[in-house]
């Protein structure tokens, strides 16, 4: 919040401020280590440049206008003839001047330059507070008030030499929202007396309250206390320029003085009012009631809001006047012409304001404080400080009596601590004086002291306060954080989580770091259009309620859309794109929803798509390793053979990974179709792995088997196949009838050409056969062979090459 | 005889000297001192020589022998080292050529600062946890003293998704990664130490402060009697870790309903040292965390007895921190991930 100093000041004594050198930057620096943070010092950010203060010394009638006057105004270096349309100048007035050359307006589009006005010579303009965009609508010139200086910067003249101290009130500390809050933290925290300043009430008028109004509260639990006074003969105009200069400064627009002083009253005591024109009040009757459903009211800022019964009003005889602690209604408001005020200080239910404020979409400064939680013991001090200003300012006689109907009065609460639990949590002794001290001065009444044991009550605009560890803070604020040693603990070192997903991961990260990948993030969030694309349902993605960009309202199911529009923009610079990306990725059908993912992408201009799957292959391969498996170890096969539907990837060139009926990840090139729409080349590789299911088969428990002492048989064949055929598919198939001494099987070489046939390709083989406990014989061997040849000819119609 | 050895001599030394390579050297050996040379011949017929002379020339023979033989040896190692020279010099490559079969990769900058404060934080005994994307309300704010209608609820700006989990409420992003205590503190018998890492979102407009995606860690520590000094003193340990000097700190007061009391906890500014500058904004403090001792309620949430544990909690932001080590100041940047960015790390 923005508070000017001079009205801090108000409540803080002179005397003690100028003993201790406090300026507004040092208390605030003071406040930041005991209450709450101090953002800095500003001066007030209007500048008013060829504006200055002038004084009438002359109205004249003009002569061919009966609506305009001629004044002679006082400028400093010369007096100056304007013509002039308003109706509240007095001879002496102190008013603004925009000389020839000032721009008015809000963005300085109006120029004023000297004129003729129906015959008559204007050297400059007198301007109200509207035309100085001080406010939104002005009823007549600015009256700069008393004892100021002809020809004086109008700048100077508003902001004299305050300065506006911003803070930022934490949301529990509501009830120090407001100047009389702050100030009484600078008088504890800068240890300067507070201050309070007396003002009295002058029940003026004949009339007693109770005879000329009726208050009802029908709902003791949303209303629990509703108090009011009435003035008589107010008069409705501009509001002086010392209340506008404060409300200006804390950030607020002047309407006029009724509605000013309860702003005003807002930004002093964190209390919200509302004033009533007493004509319109039907019957003279004021209920505070839930709303009808479907009842309806027009706000001050003219919305219609149609109301339900949970709503709380403020209603006459026949209709609502107001939303209770939220708006008032256009009906009963204070227009120009209002003659008797009916003022209004209440204490509405927290929640209910909350709720009412979220359900309309109404948010004003009142449902803000009301929604925070206001104590009970300001409901009528504001009203007491709202009426004596009105008095003052707009005049008129206040009705004797004041009406305070309240549903029942709050204990005060009590709480007992020991100050060794104190000394405990904050972890320094704080002796006792002191702590006696500031409790004291922060409006808690010690109640009893025995020894270590401490009784207080809780001012009872501290609704923050709770426990007695809310207590210690304020102790401990007050006393001085910096006082508290830095202390090191010991704990027994307890067996380490295993946490091998995490470790796997990070294991991973680093594998494809090594191996020359780069890493990338994305958002979560992602559109229908994308999930679809890559063949994912959007029905089966989370969505969220409020998305910052209503395109992307999806959370992701898969990294790659992400990964792909980073490919995009990293292609258009080098030859080699290889990137990947970690996260969680989630999905309403799966179970758990949500799992770890890792993706990567990959472009190299220079390599078809071939070698560029192959290259991405061999980091996956590499990245098996760390874990001690190998690609065997899971079922591989192309996405058309596969049981599962993945329509980002070529059916053909792609491999599903998969154990059981778990998918662990998919590797291959990227559907021509959505390369396409993504205006990626036909060589990109995508491949994307669930590491909550890939990493539970990492073991890095290898069984060592001594070698065999005995010469290996190396048989080489070669095949001519369809092809489509998967060399893999050859040695799973040789593995099923090659026997336990069929070592291992190496493809060297893939080959082409148009001597095979059409559609045909040719695959080399090299079959090692070894035995642990003798020598093969050829013979055993080449029946092996016989075998593997019959079941490669009869599974995948496999033909031996001659030699 | 003498005069005929000293031609020996000098004629060997004379050829030695002129010999080009060790092929001519090996030569020149079997010339001057092999079973056919005029030296040997010399030596094998001192027997027939007069007694007298006997002695004088085997001794100048030999003297002659162990001359050429020295001559021969120093001329062999000198040629030698002739011969390795020009060999190294006749395959000489560019070894400023990049390195093949590499390329180099790069991790995100949070990424690194994340695998480093993980190091840090295994090695002073923590355990790790990581947090969930999708969390629910009972989670992020019922389990830490946020109920149904708290008035701070409006302090996270929380994305909402569509949908309930039964008994934990309304589905969300978690805003904070205190989405993760009532979890540690169900889970571990105290005392303990841990920390959970995760992605943070905040509805909010992103500009180059301000990124709706973000990261965090929590710390929690619970035991008996732990105080506002252990907190101060953990705190400084990490931030020292972070930033590699020992920068003073402090605690300043802040109000978070799962702590009490709470702070905002500033480091002094590794630009100025104090002193006020640009960066930190004239104030010699950044602001870095918040922090706190663990409100009872957490634990009482947590089916802890109320007063029966005590224990601190924190949470930096450490994409913030990756910021401030590596000097980002648009934050961007780390989801942008653009090629210019992230190569340079
Ligand atoms: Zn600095």
């Amino acid at each position: 919040m923005q508070i000017p100093y001079s009205w801090l000041k108000d409540y803080l004594n002179e005397t003690d401020l100028e003993k201790g050198q406090w300026t507004a930057s040092k208390i605030g620096q003071r406040l930041t280590a005991s209450f709450n943070e101090f953002e800095g010092v500003e001066k007030l950010a209007f500048e008013f440049p060829k504006i200055v203060v002038g004084q009438i010394k002359k109205i004249e009638h003009h002569p061919y206008a009966d609506r305009l006057s001629i004044v002679l105004v006082d400028i400093g270096v010369k007096k100056s003839t304007i013509v002039c349309g308003a109706s509240n100048l007095y001879v002496g007035m102190f008013v603004p001047v925009a000389l020839p050359g000032a721009k008015l307006g809000t963005d300085g589009e109006f120029e004023i330059k000297v004129t003729e006005i129906r015959g008559v010579r204007s050297e400059g303009m007198i301007c109200s507070a509207e035309e100085l965009s001080l406010e939104d609508k002005s009823l007549g010139i600015l009256d700069l008030g008393k004892g100021l200086k002809a020809g004086v910067k109008l700048d100077d003249a508003i902001s004299f030499d305050d300065e506006i101290m911003a803070l930022t009130i934490t949301s529990n500390r509501a009830d120090a929202n407001n100047v009389i809050g702050v100030a009484k933290e600078i008088s504890v925290g800068c240890n300067v007396r507070f201050n309070i300043p007396k003002f009295n009430i002058r029940e003026n008028s004949p009339d007693k309250i109770d005879n000329l109004i009726k208050i009802q509260i029908k709902d003791a639990s949303a209303c629990r206390r509703y108090t009011s006074r009435i003035i008589q003969d107010v008069k409705i105009g501009e509001s002086p320029l010392w209340l506008k200069r404060r409300l200006i400064m804390s950030g607020l627009r002047p309407v006029n003085n009724v509605v000013d002083i309860t702003n005003y009253v807002l930004l002093e005591y964190g209390q919200p009012m509302h004033a009533f024109d007493y004509d319109l009040v039907i019957g003279h009757k004021i209920v505070v009631r839930r709303a009808k459903k479907g009842e309806r009211i027009i706000t001050l800022d003219d919305q219609k809001v149609v109301l339900d019964d949970e709503d709380l009003i403020i209603a006459d005889e026949k209709r609502p006047l107001a939303i209770a602690g939220i708006i008032g209604g256009r009906e009963s408001s204070i227009m120009p012409n209002t003659k008797t005020i009916v003022l209004e200080s209440a204490n509405f239910a927290r929640d209910l304001i909350n709720r009412t404020t979220k359900k309309h979409g109404i948010m004003t400064d009142s449902s803000i404080m009301f929604g925070k939680g206001i104590p009970m013991s300001k409901t009528q001090q504001a009203l007491e400080r709202a009426t004596f200003l009105i008095q003052e300012i707009c005049g008129g006689q206040v009705v004797r009596g004041v009406v305070d109907v309240r549903s029942k009065r709050i204990l005060q609460k009590e709480i007992s601590f020991d100050v060794q639990n104190l000394f405990d949590l904050i972890g320094i002794e704080i002796p006792k004086n002191s702590i006696k001290s500031i409790l004291t001065k922060l409006d808690f009444v010690i109640t009893s002291m025995v020894e270590d044991k401490i009784t207080v009550k809780i001012p009872d605009y501290r609704i923050d306060i709770e426990y007695e560890e809310d207590i210690f803070e304020e102790i401990a604020r007050i006393y001085g954080y910096d006082q508290v040693p830095d202390q090191i603990f010991s704990m027994p070192v307890t067996p380490a989580r295993p946490e091998l997903h995490r470790r796997y991961k990070n294991k991973i990260i680093r594998f494809y770091f090594d191996r020359g990948w780069s890493e990338v993030y994305s958002y979560n969030f992602t559109s229908a259009e994308d999930t679809a694309s890559f063949g994912f349902d959007p029905a089966e993605s989370f969505e969220l309620e409020n998305p910052v960009d209503q395109t992307q309202h999806l959370l992701r199911q898969s990294l790659l859309p992400g990964l792909v529009h980073k490919l995009k923009t990293w292609t258009t610079s080098g030859d080699i794109t290889s990137i990947f990306e970690w996260g969680r990725v989630l999905n309403k059908k799966t179970k758990p929803t949500e799992h770890d993912s890792f993706a990567t992408g990959f472009i190299d201009k220079n390599l078809d798509s071939k070698n560029s799957f192959l290259t991405v292959k061999s980091s996956f391969e590499g990245m098996l390793a760390l874990g001690g498996l190998k690609i065997s170890d899971f079922t591989a096969s192309r996405v058309i053979d596969s049981l599962v539907d993945i329509d980002y990837l070529h059916p053909y060139n792609s491999l599903v990974i998969t154990k059981g009926k778990k998918i662990i990840g998919t590797i291959g090139v990227m559907h021509p179709t959505l390369a396409e729409q993504y205006k990626l080349p036909p060589q990109t590789i995508l491949s994307e792995f669930n590491l909550h299911q890939l990493i539970p088969h990492f073991n890095e428990l290898f069984t060592f088997i001594e070698p065999s002492k005995f010469p290996s048989s190396l048989f080489d064949a070669s095949f001519v196949v369809d092809y489509r055929t998967m060399a893999l598919d050859l040695i799973n198939c040789a593995h099923q009838v090659g026997g336990k001494n069929l070592k291992r099987i190496d493809i060297f070489d893939e080959y082409c050409g148009a001597n095979l046939g059409e559609n045909k390709k040719s695959i080399s083989l090299r079959f090692e056969f070894q035995s642990h406990d003798r020598t093969l014989s050829d013979g055993e061997v080449e029946e092996k062979m016989h075998k593997i040849f019959d079941a490669l000819k009869k599974e995948h119609a496999a033909i031996l090459r001659d030699k | 005889m003498l005069s005929k050895l000293k031609k020996i001599q000098s004629d060997a030394i004379e050829r030695i000297k002129q010999a080009r390579d060790t092929d001519t050297i090996e030569e020149l050996r079997v010339n001057f001192l092999g079973r056919k040379s005029d030296l040997t011949e010399i030596l094998r017929g001192l027997s027939k020589l007069a007694p007298a002379e006997r002695p004088k020339i085997g001794q100048f023979s030999n003297q002659v022998k162990n001359f050429i033989e020295q001559a021969i040896l120093e001329r062999t190692q000198y040629l030698r080292q002739k011969e390795t020279d020009s060999m190294l010099e006749s395959d000489i490559f560019d070894v400023s050529l990049p390195a093949l079969n590499y390329r180099p990769g790069h991790l995100h900058p949070t990424t690194r600062v994340k695998f480093a404060l993980e190091d840090y934080f295994e090695r002073m005994g923590y355990m790790i946890y990581e947090t969930d994307n999708l969390t629910n309300d009972y989670d992020n704010f019922v389990a830490v003293n946020i109920p149904l209608d708290h008035p701070a609820r409006g302090m996270w700006d929380t994305f909402w998704v569509k949908g309930e989990l039964k008994g934990k409420g309304k589905l969300c992003l978690p805003p904070h990664t205190s989405c993760i205590q009532n979890r540690i503190l169900r889970e571990n018998k105290p005392p303990y130490k841990a920390v959970a890492l995760g992605r943070c979102f905040r509805y909010e407009a992103t500009d180059a402060t301000h990124e709706h995606t973000f990261y965090q860690i929590e710390g929690v520590v619970v035991d008996k009697k732990l105080n506002v000094g252990h907190l101060k003193k953990a705190l400084f340990d990490m931030v020292q870790f972070v930033v590699g000097r020992p920068l003073p700190i402090r605690l300043r007061p802040h109000y978070f309903p799962f702590v009490e009391p709470g702070f905002e906890v500033d480091v002094t500014c590794m630009k100025c040292e104090g002193k006020g500058c640009n960066i930190c904004k004239g104030a010699g403090w950044i602001e870095m965390l918040g922090a706190g001792m663990i409100h009872q309620n957490v634990f009482v949430e947590a089916g802890y007895k109320r007063h029966e544990w005590t224990g601190f909690a924190y949470g930096p932001g450490y994409d913030r921190l990756a910021m401030t080590r590596y000097g980002i100041t648009d934050i961007r940047h780390n989801f942008a991930s653009r090629r210019e960015f992230i190569e340079q790390f």
